[in-house]
């Protein structure tokens, strides 16, 4: 796919000129808003794909393949919620790990799970029982119609070449008033202020907000049974229901969409590039002197530490210990520094926790306190110690 | 009471320098000095008493084998606690210790929110506990009292106390500088029932630059003075995190709305947040 020669996926309306370009892509990213129905969407150069793991905080970002495992935990509870018991077939819309396949396999092992996932590295559940495992991407699988009672969804839509394609290829796989949980991320969460990681990688071709989304699944053929908000800033999680009848595409109206979009991606440029320079303020002005004085832990050793590291200047001799309950075991170390389980902080026993984390930041001071750690910092509040404190340096020192 | 000790009680609002004054004279001749002296049972007392739970005459017979225990078999000249949770407890205490001295530490009201907010995010007002209280307050019947664990025993206003309407709706920032408002005006409406050579209060920023004034406090104490008090007092200590948080622009506008008259009446009006040095 060329970014000259790129059109709409949901409205067919040609994409002539990209918004915004993001840093260190491997595949020459354009970012477009389609002019007629909002509808955001990465165009890509030519490339060689590969599967290097990186935890960059810009494009390059991929092939760590956590995020999935991530996402399960925050919409399990969305899936116990549902009455499954019935469902004899179930579609595993990009399986990657198997977190979602072993939950249904505990819960409900009546049911057979068509598991599709590209990636076989990370593929150790091909032969379980119940398990018909497909290789490759969904667009190219050759599902059998109307045979599925549940799709699970999560974090797949946005790599398709082709949403509405990928979507009409489930409808016709799911039998009549079957159940999809779909889950994305939101491209609102770029609006906000303390973003330092890019939003726009390599490997997603589609940016969706809420209103998008929404109509692109109901095109396809759904009913939004039940749309989440408010929760989660950074994702869109929704259960849609299959119709009976596939309508015809249509009703992507222009509303404010387009320009609402693109606004939202001009300031987003505005706000990643002046924050990455408030990192070196942030490393310099609080957190090497705060090593100095005392051991500091860091939870999350992906992008936004890459973050840090890259553009603010931190270094292995500014924290004593790095853990992440993910991305330990995946990944041994990140710029030099070992990633570990978050249990060592028991025998570390940093006197502050500094937490790297966008939704699931709340959860994990939390985790930290329970854990016997007094003293825990969100990254959030500490980048806006940089960038919106209400006094300029003053008078007095106490 | 033991014959010759006298009780000083130093109050604040926390994040204010009370643990600063006991770190700092602990050791002093002919002083016993603690800091949070069972905080723990003192905290419930005090906010069962602000909230109205408790009158005055059970908090006297609470306090008596507590403190009052403490000061009985004490043997130096002067018996001191320095805790913010003394300061909703100064009219009980005084009539409690004819010869009390109180002092009040205040600290610039930003600085402690800043500090409180940010550095005991799980241990001061945390929506959970503060949750759970509120809950118990209205179902006393059917429900168990909190435990006496610090975090559980943040003073929640009736609603006709100060801005109590307004309180169940306040995030925790802006229970934080409610906090610091209403502890300062307790200190104040107490202190000024009391007769002026039992109350002192003096703004941390100024013991720290004032060392005249630190004389007079440590004089007011009943203990000699040390030149390396002043000394002592020119490095933060109690530091929990060496990171001056200042409050947001944001937080800054919520914490004018509620504290700004409280700090206008202290003294910080027109005076820039400062920054500390660790």
């Amino acid at each position: 796919m060329s970014p000259t020669s790129l059109s709409c996926d949901a409205c067919a309306t040609p994409l002539t000129s990209a918004f915004y370009s993001p840093l260190h892509s491997r595949r020459g990213v354009a970012v477009f808003v389609c002019s007629q129905c909002g509808l955001t969407q990465s165009g890509f150069q030519p490339y060689a794909r590969d599967r290097r793991q990186t935890l960059s905080a810009d494009a390059d970002w991929g092939n760590v393949r956590h995020g999935k495992g991530l996402r399960f935990e925050a919409v399990c509870g969305l899936v116990e919620g549902l009455d499954l018991s019935r469902v004899t077939d179930i579609l595993d819309v990009g399986s990657n790990r198997g977190d979602f396949l072993r939950w249904v396999q505990q819960r409900h092992p009546h049911a057979a799970i068509w598991a599709v996932e590209p990636d076989e590295r990370i593929v150790d559940y091909r032969h379980s029982p119940g398990v018909n495992y497909r290789k490759g991407k969904l667009e190219d699988s050759d599902l059998p119609q109307e045979k599925f009672g549940f799709v699970y969804n999560c974090q797949t839509l946005e790599h398709s070449n082709s949403a509405v394609a990928m979507l009409q290829t489930i409808w016709r796989a799911m039998r009549p008033g079957a159940l999809m949980l779909l889950d994305v991320p939101n491209i609102s969460s770029i609006g906000h202020s303390d973003i330092v990681e890019e939003f726009f990688i390599d490997k997603h071709v589609f940016h969706f907000d809420p209103s998008s989304l929404r109509r692109l699944v109901e095109a396809a053929g759904f009913e939004i049974v039940s749309p989440r908000g408010g929760e989660d800033p950074f994702n869109i999680t929704l259960l849609a229901r299959k119709i009976e009848m596939m309508p015809e595409p249509s009703g992507y109206g222009q509303g404010t969409l387009p320009l609402d979009n693109a606004a939202l991606i001009r300031a987003y440029a505005d706000t990643l590039h002046r924050n990455r320079e408030r990192l070196a303020r942030l490393v310099e002005t609080k957190l090497r002197p705060l090593a100095k004085r005392q051991r500091v832990a860091y939870w999350g050793a992906g992008r936004i530490f890459d973050a840090l590291v890259k553009y603010g200047g931190l270094t292995s001799s500014d924290l004593h210990l790095l853990v992440d309950k993910y991305l330990a075991g995946l990944m041994p170390e990140t710029h030099g520094i070992p990633i570990q389980r978050p249990e060592t902080l028991r025998l570390h026993e940093p006197q502050v926790v500094i937490v790297l984390a966008r939704s699931g930041e709340s959860a994990i001071a939390s985790r930290a306190y329970a854990m016997g750690i007094r003293h825990v910092l969100k990254f959030s509040e500490l980048l806006e110690q940089v960038t919106d404190i209400a006094v300029t340096p003053a008078a007095i020192d106490l | 009471m033991g014959t010759h000790t006298k009780p000083v009680f130093i109050v604040g609002s926390g994040r204010s320098g009370t643990r600063t004054m006991f770190r700092m004279l602990t050791g002093a001749e002919g002083l016993e000095i603690h800091h949070e002296y069972l905080c723990n049972a003192i905290q419930r007392i005090a906010a069962r008493y602000y909230m109205g739970l408790t009158s005055e005459d059970e908090a006297k017979r609470l306090i008596a084998p507590l403190h009052g225990a403490a000061i009985h078999y004490a043997s130096d000249a002067v018996w001191a606690d320095s805790s913010n949770k003394l300061s909703w407890l100064i009219r009980p205490l005084g009539e409690m210790f004819p010869t009390a001295k109180f002092l009040a530490i205040v600290r610039d009201g930003r600085k402690v929110t800043s500090s409180f907010y940010y550095k005991l995010r799980e241990e001061m007002y945390d929506d959970d506990s503060v949750e759970i209280l509120r809950t118990w307050l209205r179902d006393q019947v059917s429900l168990p009292e909190p435990p006496p664990e610090k975090r559980y025993w943040w003073n929640i206003p009736r609603s006709d106390q100060f801005l109590g309407s307004a309180f169940p709706n306040f995030d925790r920032l802006r229970r934080v500088a409610w906090h610091w408002a209403e502890n300062c005006r307790e200190i104040t409406e107490r202190f000024a029932e009391l007769p002026d050579d039992r109350v002192k209060l003096v703004r941390l920023e100024e013991l720290t630059r004032d060392e005249e004034l630190l004389k007079r406090t440590i004089d007011f104490i009943g203990i000699d003075y040390d030149p390396v008090y002043s000394d002592y007092l020119q490095t933060p200590r109690n530091v929990f995190v060496p990171i001056d948080f200042q409050l947001t622009r944001a937080q800054e506008a919520a914490f004018q709305e509620i504290a700004g008259p409280m700090m206008t009446r202290m003294g910080y009006v027109g005076e820039k947040a400062y920054h500390v040095s660790y």
